[in-house]
């Protein structure tokens, strides 16, 4: 699983920890069973405090996406694949209010902004045949 | 919670200079504080005292349950401390010290010292007064976290460590954390280096301090809003109970940073404002620059 940071996004790290958890999961990266890093491990490779790691796994733990086995870690919870509907919503809902907050500061109207949105999926369309970058 | 350091009312004279200007600060056992502040602000000289290694002008600084400048040898092995200025005996070859230090430190970690030998490119065979000022100064990283110390007092660690050294030391702090009720207090100009690492934050500015308080909270209560200018007047009960940090007008846009942000605020803004202003996350870099930055400019 790889975990993406943006320290100085302002978004606090654990979140940014939870949200990377449920992304490689939507993208398939972990499944149900698999074991998460340990605590020291993940904050050693991304040079974070060891208590923001605890604090994303807690928050995790909570909403039963992740469970804590004695002595042996954390694993990814069969509660993960109930995810999927509210975290992407939550994800989306993100990016997209990013995408009307930048728009409406650049004075665009709403189908100027949904042109963009059309042109950026254009590009990321898979071209027949043709090997991508 | 137990605190491993507790400042009231510290003061530093130099002679009417008041570098340290009777500072309160608490620090619990088990965080990772960040100490932010321009130059001159008194960080260095609180550290100093912090250790016993300058007596304050007045107050106290309890350290690990002790007066700092009547600290028992014993207490102040507990302690680990990176100067900003290189302070090893430039006569002494460097295995000399590494050993002295082994001999010295009741917790020195053997184990460590020879994981991090290599890392930290420690040269038994030269002497102190060759070293370049980086060098000087892993050295003295290496020798602090060798020595099992249950506090860290970290001095400008990153300056003149280049990008990947600095990553390497993000990890060792982070490892260093990972154990048992171990603190750690860095002052450092690097603002984002800290941010990855930091629980808290304490800014200081002209021996005071301005602010300490969590670093999530701090994100997540310090916001920028933008909004038209002309719904200023809508908006600014709702601000002003928000506690305004700086405020300024670009064209037909207001921007105003505020302290206290919450959902139930956001909620009401929006009402008032018609849905029109944008909330926008702060860096840890843009929220010091917010809180330390509109204070009057510091007399150095």
């Amino acid at each position: 699983m790889h975990i993406h940071l943006n320290p100085s996004s302002g978004v606090p790290i654990y979140r940014q920890i939870t949200d990377e958890v449920k992304v490689a999961f939507l993208r398939g990266s972990i499944r149900p069973g698999d074991r998460m890093p340990s605590v020291r491990e993940l904050a050693g490779n991304l040079g974070i405090n060891p208590t923001t790691v605890v604090k994303a796994y807690d928050q995790l733990e909570n909403e039963s996406l992740i469970v804590r086995r004695q002595g042996q870690g954390a694993f990814v919870a069969d509660g993960m694949q109930l995810i999927h509907p509210q975290a992407l919503s939550n994800l989306m809902t993100q990016a997209a209010r990013q995408m009307a907050i930048e728009g409406r500061r650049l004075g665009l109207s709403e189908i100027e902004l949904l042109a963009f949105l059309q042109e950026e999926l254009a590009k990321l369309r898979p071209r027949s045949k043709e090997k991508k970058k | 919670m137990n605190n491993v350091l507790e400042a009231k009312g510290l003061t530093k004279l130099y002679g009417t200079t008041q570098a340290v200007a009777g500072l309160d600060w608490q620090i619990p056992q088990g965080s990772a504080c960040a100490f932010l502040g321009p130059n001159g602000s008194g960080k260095s000289t609180t550290l100093r005292m912090c250790l016993g290694m300058t007596p304050a002008t007045r107050g106290t600084c309890q350290v690990l349950g002790e007066d700092a400048w009547a600290m028992r040898p014993q207490t102040r092995g507990r302690i680990g401390y990176v100067s900003e200025q290189p302070i090893l005996p430039p006569w002494m070859l460097v295995g000399r010290l590494v050993q002295f230090h082994a001999n010295f430190y009741p917790n020195w970690d053997s184990a460590r010292e020879k994981k991090l030998r290599d890392l930290f490119e420690i040269r038994d065979k030269e002497r102190i007064s060759n070293l370049s000022k980086g060098q000087h100064r892993r050295l003295m990283l290496f020798l602090a976290l060798c020595q099992g110390s249950d506090l860290l007092l970290l001095d400008e660690p990153a300056s003149g460590l280049d990008v990947a050294a600095r990553r390497q030391l993000l990890s060792l702090l982070s490892d260093f954390l990972a154990g048992d009720g171990k603190t750690l207090v860095v002052s450092t100009h690097i603002v984002t280096d800290i941010e990855r690492i930091a629980s808290d934050v304490a800014f200081i500015q002209a021996g005071r301090l301005l602010e300490c308080a969590s670093l999530d909270d701090l994100k997540e209560q310090v916001k920028r809003i933008r909004l038209p200018r002309d719904l200023v007047l809508r908006a600014e009960p709702i601000l002003n109970r928000a506690g305004i940090l700086d405020e300024e007008t670009n064209g037909a846009q207001h921007v105003v940073t505020v302290r206290e942000f919450s959902d139930d605020l956001g909620h009401a803004l929006q009402q008032a404002v018609d849905n029109q202003a944008d909330v926008l996350n702060l860096s840890l870099e843009d929220i010091y620059l917010a809180i330390v930055g509109n204070k009057e400019a510091v007399v150095q």
